[in-house]
């Protein structure tokens, strides 16, 4: 199962069949299809523009702005937040998680949320994760920071 | 990627979609007056656009008119040249008045014609 997470929002896609629904027995949390990738069931409905002080899946714009559901997101500064199921403004999660270098991979406990802090006090905004079925563990190829 | 929505503009140039007020709208118009049009938004840009043919027809209806008012005046003046004893009659301008006429013909048949 490989899950890219863009500026919050979360794409993901089968690498075997039956991931996607180990995932989301793994983490109770729907998934549903969307434009070719499977993502939590609140992001299947992310607009693809803002308008400044209209809610959007809940959450107050701050900005007009059109284009892809991440960018919609950058630009207003907010992640979804799958453990709550809501959306949050970036600034506003400060989960530490620990990333650490494995050969040309890295490594964390779970799945990270976006807008967490890594062990150096730099805040995620993307990365490219891989779930491993046999083990049940996530291997990071990339990390983005804000 | 760019999305087009349905927008209004009322006389004080704030723009809304759907009701809702969009504050950070670039107008591409003096916004004096209220109008509909589309508030196209690509990335970070939103700009309003409104069709400008309703003003430029009342323009054109305004001058049209106000050039036959002159062919009007004139042509009277011309029939009844002014001259009393001592002074010369007023020149005749019914070339004059036709170069009006036209130019009010032109005028009328563009309101009509606009793209």
């Amino acid at each position: 199962m490989k899950i890219q997470c863009l500026h919050g929002f979360y794409k993901m896609s089968e690498q075997n069949v039956g991931q996607a629904s180990d995932f989301s027995r793994l983490y109770g949390l729907d998934l549903v299809a969307r434009d070719g990738y499977i993502t939590f069931d609140l992001l299947g409905g992310a607009p693809d523009h803002s308008l400044i002080g209209r809610e959007f899946l809940g959450f107050k714009a701050i900005k007009t702005f059109a284009g892809s559901p991440w960018d919609v997101f950058k630009a207003n500064e907010v992640v979804y937040d799958f453990n709550e199921g809501v959306m949050k403004a970036i600034s506003t999660v400060t989960e530490i998680v620990v990333v650490v270098q494995s050969g040309n991979r890295l490594v964390s406990k779970g799945l990270i949320a976006a807008g967490s802090l890594d062990q150096d006090g730099r805040k995620i905004s993307g990365y490219t994760a891989w779930y491993l079925r046999n083990t049940a563990s996530w291997l990071y190829t990339e990390v983005t920071y804000v | 990627m760019s999305r087009i929505l349905e927008a209004r503009c009322d006389a004080s140039g704030k723009v809304f979609v759907n009701d809702h007020e969009v504050t950070d709208a670039v107008l591409t118009t003096d916004g004096a007056q209220a109008s509909t049009g589309i508030l196209v938004v690509d990335g970070a840009l939103a700009v309003y656009l409104t069709s400008s043919v309703s003003d430029l027809t009342t323009t054109i209806e305004k001058t049209a008119s106000a050039l036959g008012q002159i062919a009007a005046a004139l042509t009277t003046l011309d029939a009844k040249p002014v001259g009393g004893s001592g002074s010369a009659p007023a020149p005749a301008v019914s070339g004059q008045v036709t170069n009006i006429q036209t130019a009010q013909t032109e005028l009328e048949s563009l309101k009509g014609a606009l793209k």
